[in-house]
């Protein structure tokens, strides 16, 4: 918990600013880009891990104090400095929760964006810069709300609300070191299911259920007179479309991922949709010259 | 001095150009700053040190998530593990065998063709 805290105390106001802000955003070179993406996922992997363990200790301390409210009759008044003790510790615990809360970071920041610049890295100029936009707020952050909630019954359920999100989270563009102008996006479109029951005991239970479809969009522009593209491009599992231009031809991909809960995608899936733009790039044909 | 023998870039490979500082320790090709790795303290090439990652992460020896700061010797062994599947094309001009087990889309490019000059490079997603 102290290292997370001294971690806080650590981040530079920009950085502060970035994470209030909820956007991390501009045009930067890779290497710049990259040390600074560290630096915040460094300080949200070790904010998780805290807020992990201060959610058990802090209902540890809540329970704690009504157990020695309940002592108090048995071992008298010296049970109310434990009481006391205990309360202030639940409540410094959760308000440093309540704190690192509102600093955490969506972990597609660290777990998807992190590692598919560190590759894109590989292939710029280290003098290029990139522009990117990383929406670090959460899936299911109000602002990402779309509608009303939807109410309604159905099954043993006494109560279905669902909430759909939209969530752009990730876009950016790079002019590679082959001169290929890459740009990619990735969207979320969240569905949270709250479905409430009676339950055999006659208690009313809730359960929530996240349905979600991930869009990943890549557009490729390759230089006519480096690269040709194949002429019946194709590509497993993606939507594929190809512009040309006398100059320029583009492949544009689009693939959609279904999963039934709020993790992160696997990076591959953005680094195999770049591949499989790059799978259809060939030697040029000679009349493109 | 030789220049880098090792070759950059992950979805098209190229020659890296760099002066050399050095010579790796395994593959006993020239390498500059940029690909000697730095887990191996500077004595292999990352290329070298991401094999033999590889194979450390096969024999349970090193714990396949063990660097998480996603750096550049991450992203050799990543490549590494990531070529079993694709095919770079390459667009160097050096060819050494090092390389024949990553099977690459050979080509060379043509000098004076290059044109950086674009017309749609800032095309959108939408179709036309």
């Amino acid at each position: 918990m102290f290292s997370t805290l001294k971690m806080l105390g650590a981040l530079s106001p920009a950085e502060r600013e970035t994470i209030a802000s909820g956007q991390f955003a501009g045009d930067f070179t890779a290497e710049a880009l990259l040390d600074q993406m560290r630096h915040l996922a460094k300080f949200d992997a070790s904010n998780d891990a805290t807020r992990a363990l201060l959610k058990k200790l802090t209902g540890a301390a809540v329970v704690g104090a009504f157990a020695s409210l309940w002592l108090l009759s048995v071992f008298g008044k010296m049970m109310l400095i434990a009481v006391a003790l205990l309360i202030g510790v639940a409540i410094y615990l959760g308000v440093t929760l309540s704190r690192l809360s509102k600093l955490d970071i969506s972990n597609n920041f660290r777990e998807v964006a992190l590692p598919f610049l560190a590759i894109l890295k590989q292939d710029m100029d280290p003098q290029q810069t990139l522009k990117v936009r990383v929406d670090l707020r959460a899936p299911t952050h109000q602002n990402k709300r779309r509608g009303s909630p939807q109410s309604s019954k159905g099954g043993v359920y006494t109560k279905i609300v669902e909430t759909a999100y939209h969530d752009n989270w990730f876009s950016g563009s790079a002019r590679l070191a082959d001169a290929s102008v890459l740009r990619w996006s990735v969207v979320d479109d969240v569905v949270e299911s709250k479905r409430t029951k009676r339950s055999s005991s006659g208690k009313m239970k809730t359960k929530t259920r996240n349905y979600k479809r991930s869009t990943v969009a890549v557009s490729l522009s390759v230089a006519n007179k480096r690269y040709g593209v194949a002429p019946n491009a194709s590509a497993d599992g993606h939507k594929i479309a190809v512009q040309g231009g006398a100059k320029r031809r583009t492949i544009k991909l689009t693939r959609k991922i279904k999963t039934k809960s709020l993790d992160t995608m696997d990076p591959g899936v953005l680094i195999d949709t770049v591949a499989s733009a790059y799978r259809n790039v060939t030697a040029p044909a000679r009349s493109a010259a | 001095m030789n220049d880098c023998q090792c070759k950059s870039g992950f979805f098209s490979l190229r020659d890296c150009g760099q002066p050399s500082l050095g010579v790796c320790s395994v593959c006993s090709r020239a390498m500059c700053h940029q690909h000697a790795s730095a887990e191996s303290t500077f004595t292999q090439c990352r290329d070298c040190w991401a094999r033999a990652n590889q194979q450390a992460v096969g024999t349970g020896q090193r714990p396949p998530g063990a660097n998480r700061m996603y750096d550049d010797d991450w992203a050799y062994s990543y490549r590494n593990r990531y070529y079993a599947g694709y095919a770079p094309i390459y667009t160097g001009t050096h060819y050494h065998h090092y390389y024949d087990q990553y099977d690459t889309r050979s080509f060379q490019a043509r000098s004076g063709e290059y044109d950086d000059d674009s017309d749609n490079a800032r095309a959108g997603f939408g179709d036309s």
